[in-house]
């Protein structure tokens, strides 16, 4: 069937075909050409049709293309993608999407391009992960919308013989906007509420929100610059809650402990133990009472470190088994996918996670590797006598006053160590930390490399802290007989990263941080626990809800079982053991498997009982319009009838059959015994024996002979 | 007073079936991958799956549905309704309406109806009984918005209509002869308008009628006769009384009778004749023009097989010709007068 109302199908589909792609570039599947080439296609083809000029591929060049771009798509799979599938494959429908476009000719050929709209459409969408795609999502949600209500009017018009496209006029701008709003309120909640079985995915580069953080402390081995490298990098790293929110004090975050130095790279210290922590997922660090508690949100990192502020006693985490390494450091036994909720009780004074060097792991803490003899008269000259703290302390001042803070960095040669101290007296945090736990370990002082995290972005508008990339830092940990492990930091003030409030414009980075992380946190890595969460809060508030009610008792506040900065480190509360499968889900699933099979018996009743005049009707003016008649919808039944039995005469007798019963029960308002409901059913399936070609008059005769 | 519009279900087209195996591709390759992405995609796609089921649903109902029956009904012949739809809503307009006047009849579409507007038109019907029937319920469909789903509700109409038997062909009558009844001439002086004789005018004839061509032609007054018109008299006799017809096939015949007699009357009364109707049960009187011809078709609309008896019809006129219905025992066959017997028996005509 040629294309009624062709030009507003055309400028549709081309409007469509064109935003389809947008995002696709900007998730780096596809380069600008590609996308640049399509949108220049579809758009001539948009401006073309604008104008009121007919473009159309013959359907032999359509094909002859084809042809051509196979011998590129594979040129593009071997050579240019080096055999990654995702983007040929969509290059190849760009392609194809384009083709088909510019041969729309047919109803058809509508459709097969809205169907290739849908599935360029489907890959920007699941390779996005900034959210502004949601903006894009309901652009193109509502022009889709808008195309499927024209089409259906449209088609309904074409129906009726009406093809004057001023007659095709239909006010729906209002109705788009409230369809649109009331179709993105309730995808909040399905989205929210529909099952999850894997854990989240995220496809493509991160647009902006850096799905994949490359952060110092977080391998099992660093290079000497790799902070400095970070620095300028804004991206967040985590963010924190503190109870109570007034926090004091300096904020540092230990991520991994280094503890081996070879020449210009710190290895990453041994794990020592692995944490159980229970169904309860609570791991006691050490002991104490908790005078603060910290939520920490901390987005997808390699390694699996959870950075930790140092007075750390008490973890919560939806995890079973965490590695402490032997310099106090904990990490999850796998890399971690999406954002690591955990909550963290401390205490006022800085508690070490790690043993005496003279335990496990304390041979390496005095290793003098990179300690070369000028290194060490130097740290003999500096450290001068007195007790290990007082030593200690004059070569951290000697390096935070002597040198210079940079992170324009020239050194190198075999001894960058050498080339800091000795030559260009300049560094970042990396370099003054690695110098002054080699030059400790020089004189006998145990001594490792941290790396985390210093300072943070207070945002009042959330309440929380913003710990970036440029937050990353280095500082020692040296081990004193009197004081155990102690933190120093020889880098000068000036070069640490900077905490405080942000203003002015700041404030919109702000908010702008503040939707990342929801996005991030409640969109981009919400998963089956968050399901589950959910259901418990709903739970809770069902319980309080239906608790008042009854009773009238007071509803306990939903967390207020939890343990508060003024209670008690309580030990990990007693927890059920871990069934196989969540009630929860066994519920849904009945649930699911009940209705599946309502369906279906459904399903085979209907299919199973005789039919009704009207529905054997349907079925005539089906068959007869896949036979190829003309039945429009405002054809009435005694003219199918007529135009039935001019084009198959040998299914005109049981189309009037058919029709006759139709009208007795439609028109007379009879009720029609099974028997001759059933013989509809028959008669419609003799017309579809008699509209079949090859067969039909002429059979009727030779069975008549 | 009209009771509640009944929903007819909700149709899903083969656009929203599409839409719908889309959806569940969309289903399989976000669970399958964990991608939030897809599944956002799949949360506003089964959004506008829902909103679109609501819309269509909303877009059907609070409206006000009237239709308005033509003057005349004739079984299985097409007449043209009149329908009104209002739209009662508040807020929401109605897009793109099918209107239907009884199930599965000529549709009509209503483009757009604005809040509290309204709109009429006209639908061909085709009602293949006669009787009193209650027009087709207003049938109203969409496939707005998106062309997904078809939803249907059915507005129930009080209008009352009375179908008269279905009219064949005057000229098939006519062929049986059945249009020679009363047409038979009397002969007869009388005040006709059919020129009888003309004669000599006598003392008390009426002046009016004196034929003054003739009478300057000839020198006296000449009066022009009139026959009378008892002899343009059509009695139809349709004997109802045939017991209760449980072969479909008789009761066939008897609804062709039926359309007979009324296709005779009719045809007797456009041509100017009086017609008679007797039945067993109901009769009536000898009467011309519209509102005779509303009489006995009415009666021809509600007659019904009565008992059998063995009493022969006779006509109020027994000079008016007749048109005997009835159905015979087989192999029999009804007389008329005067002019041939002929077999009016269902099924001959």
């Amino acid at each position: 069937m040629t294309l009624a109302f062709a030009r507003e199908k055309r400028l549709l589909l081309a409007a469509l075909a064109v935003m389809a792609p947008l995002p696709l570039p900007l998730n780096e599947v596809v380069g600008w050409p590609a996308v640049a080439a399509f949108c220049l296609g579809a758009g001539a083809f948009l401006a073309a049709t604008w104008r009121g000029r007919e473009v159309g591929l013959a359907p032999w060049m359509m094909n002859v293309l084809g042809l051509a771009y196979l011998p590129l798509f594979w040129l593009d799979l071997r050579y240019l993608s080096g055999l990654q599938l995702v983007g040929p494959v969509v290059r190849l429908a760009l392609f194809a999407l384009l083709i088909k476009l510019l041969a729309l000719r047919r109803e058809r050929d509508k459709w097969q391009v809205l169907i290739g709209i849908f599935f360029v459409f489907l890959a920007a969408m699941a390779t996005s992960v900034h959210p502004s795609v949601v903006l894009y999502l309901v652009a193109f949600v509502v022009l889709a919308m808008l195309a499927l209500a024209r089409f259906a009017y449209l088609h309904v018009l074409a129906g009726f013989g009406r093809l004057d496209p001023e007659q095709a006029r239909l006010p729906l701008a209002s109705f788009l906007a409230g369809a649109a709003l009331v179709a993105a309120l309730v995808a909040v909640p399905l989205f929210a509420l529909l099952p999850r079985v894997t854990n989240p995915y995220i496809f493509g580069r991160g647009g902006g929100t850096g799905t994949v953080i490359q952060s110092t402390g977080f391998t099992d081995e660093v290079s000497l610059g790799s902070i400095g490298r970070i620095r300028d990098n804004r991206e967040v790293a985590f963010r924190v809650r503190f109870d109570p929110a007034d926090r004091s004090g300096e904020l540092r975050f230990k991520a991994a402990t280094f503890d081996r130095y070879e020449g210009r790279t710190w290895r990453r210290s041994p794990r020592s133990s692995t944490l159980d922590g229970g169904y309860g997922r609570t791991f006691q660090l050490a002991h104490g009472r908790a005078q603060g508690w910290a939520q920490f949100f901390l987005r997808p990192v390699t390694g699996g470190s959870l950075p930790l502020p140092p007075g750390a006693l008490v973890l919560e985490v939806r995890e079973r088994r965490l590695d402490l390494g032997t310099g106090g450091a904990l990490s999850m036994t796998g890399p971690a996918r999406d954002v690591v909720e955990y909550r963290l009780g401390f205490g006022a004074a800085p508690a070490s996670l790690a043993a005496a060097p003279q335990q496990a792991g304390g041979q390496a803490a005095l290793d003098r590797g990179g300690a070369t003899p000028r290194i060490a008269d130097l740290a003999t000259r500096v450290m001068g006598e007195g007790t290990a703290l007082d030593r200690v302390r004059r070569l951290e001042s000697h390096l935070a006053t002597g040198y210079r803070y940079s992170l324009d960095l020239q050194a190198g040669g075999d001894s960058p160590l050498e080339s800091f101290l000795f030559e260009t007296r300049t560094g970042h945090c990396e370099y003054f930390a690695s110098a002054m736990v080699v030059m400790l370990r020089s004189q006998g002082i145990p001594a490792r490399l941290a790396a985390g995290f210093y300072g943070a972005e207070w945002n009042p508008l959330t309440g929380y802290h913003v710990v970036r990339q440029s937050n990353a830092h280095a500082w020692v940990e040296a081990y004193l007989p009197e004081t155990g492990w102690t933190i120093f930091d020889p880098t000068p003030a000036a070069g640490r990263p900077e905490s405080g409030e942000a203003s002015g414009f700041a404030v919109l980075g702000q908010a702008w941080d503040f939707l990342i992380f929801r996005w991030d946190r409640y969109v981009l890595t919400y998963g089956f626990a968050d399901q589950v969460g959910l259901f418990f809060r709903f739970r809770e508030l069902w319980l309080g809800l239906r608790s008042l009610l009854r009773r009238g008792d007071p509803v306990p506040a939903p967390g207020a079982a939890s343990p508060t900065a003024a209670e008690p480190t309580a030990p990990a509360p007693a927890v059920p053991p871990e069934p196989g499968l969540p009630l929860e889900v066994l519920v849904a699933l009945s649930l699911t498997i009940a209705a599946a099979g309502t369906v279906a018996l459904a399903l085979v009743r209907r299919a199973r009982a005789p039919w009704s005049a009207t529905r054997a009707y349907r079925a005539l003016r089906r068959t007869l319009a896949h036979a190829g008649l003309a039945v429009p919808d405002h054809l009435a039944p005694m003219a199918l009838h007529r135009r039935a039995a001019q084009r198959f005469p040998a299914a005109a007798d049981p189309a009037g059959r058919v029709v006759g019963l139709y009208l007795r029960e439609s028109y007379g308002g009879e009720e029609l015994p099974p028997e001759e409901r059933q013989a509809g059913k028959e008669a419609v399936r003799e017309v579809a024996r008699g509209v079949r070609p090859g067969r039909g008059a002429g059979e009727k005769e030779k069975k008549a002979g | 007073m009209a009771s509640r519009p009944t929903p007819e279900g909700i149709r899903i087209t083969k656009v929203g079936l599409w839409y719908v195996l889309f959806a569940l591709v969309v289903a399989i390759a976000a669970s399958n991958t964990g991608n939030n992405a897809l599944y956002m995609v799949l949360a506003m796609m089964l959004a506008i799956l829902a909103v679109s089921g609501f819309v269509s649903r909303a877009n059907v109902r609070s409206l006000a549905a009237g239709v308005e029956a033509p003057g005349e009904l004739f079984a299985g012949r097409p007449a043209r309704v009149r329908f009104t739809l209002a739209n009662r809503a508040l807020l929401l307009p109605r897009w793109a309406l099918l209107v239907t006047v009884g199930k599965g009849g000529e549709q009509r579409l209503v483009g757009y109806l604005g809040r509290k507007g309204s709109a009429a038109g006209e639908v061909e019907v085709i009602l293949p009984r006669r009787g009193r029937h209650r027009l087709g319920d207003v049938h109203v469909a969409s496939l707005f918005p998106f062309g997904l789903f078809r939803k249907g509700i059915r507005y129930p109409t009080v209008e009352e209509v009375l179908v008269f038997p279905e009219l064949f062909p005057a000229a098939a009558i006519r062929d049986d002869g059945v249009s020679d009844f009363g047409e038979q001439a009397a002969r007869r002086p009388g005040w006709g308008h059919d020129l009888h004789a003309l004669r000599t005018f006598r003392q008390g004839d009426d002046p009016r009628r004196i034929h003054w061509k003739q009478t300057a032609r000839v020198g006296r007054l000449v009066y022009m006769e009139r026959e009378t018109e008892e002899n343009r008299r059509l009695a139809v006799l349709f004997d109802n009384g045939v017991g209760e017809l449980t072969d479909p096939e008789e009761a066939a015949r008897f609804e062709r009778l039926v359309s007979e007699g009324a296709t005779a009357a009719v045809d007797s009364l456009d041509r100017g004749f009086e017609v008679e109707l007797v039945t067993r049960g109901r009769s009536v009187p000898f009467g011309v023009g519209r509102r005779q011809r509303w009489a006995v078709l009415e009666a021809l609309a509600l007659v019904e097989p009565e008992a059998r008896s063995a009493t022969p019809l006779a006509s109020s006129d027994p000079r008016a010709g007749e048109l005997r219905l009835a159905l015979p025992a087989r192999g029999e066959r009804v007389a008329n007068r005067p002019g041939p017997r002929l077999a009016t028996a269902g099924g001959t005509g």
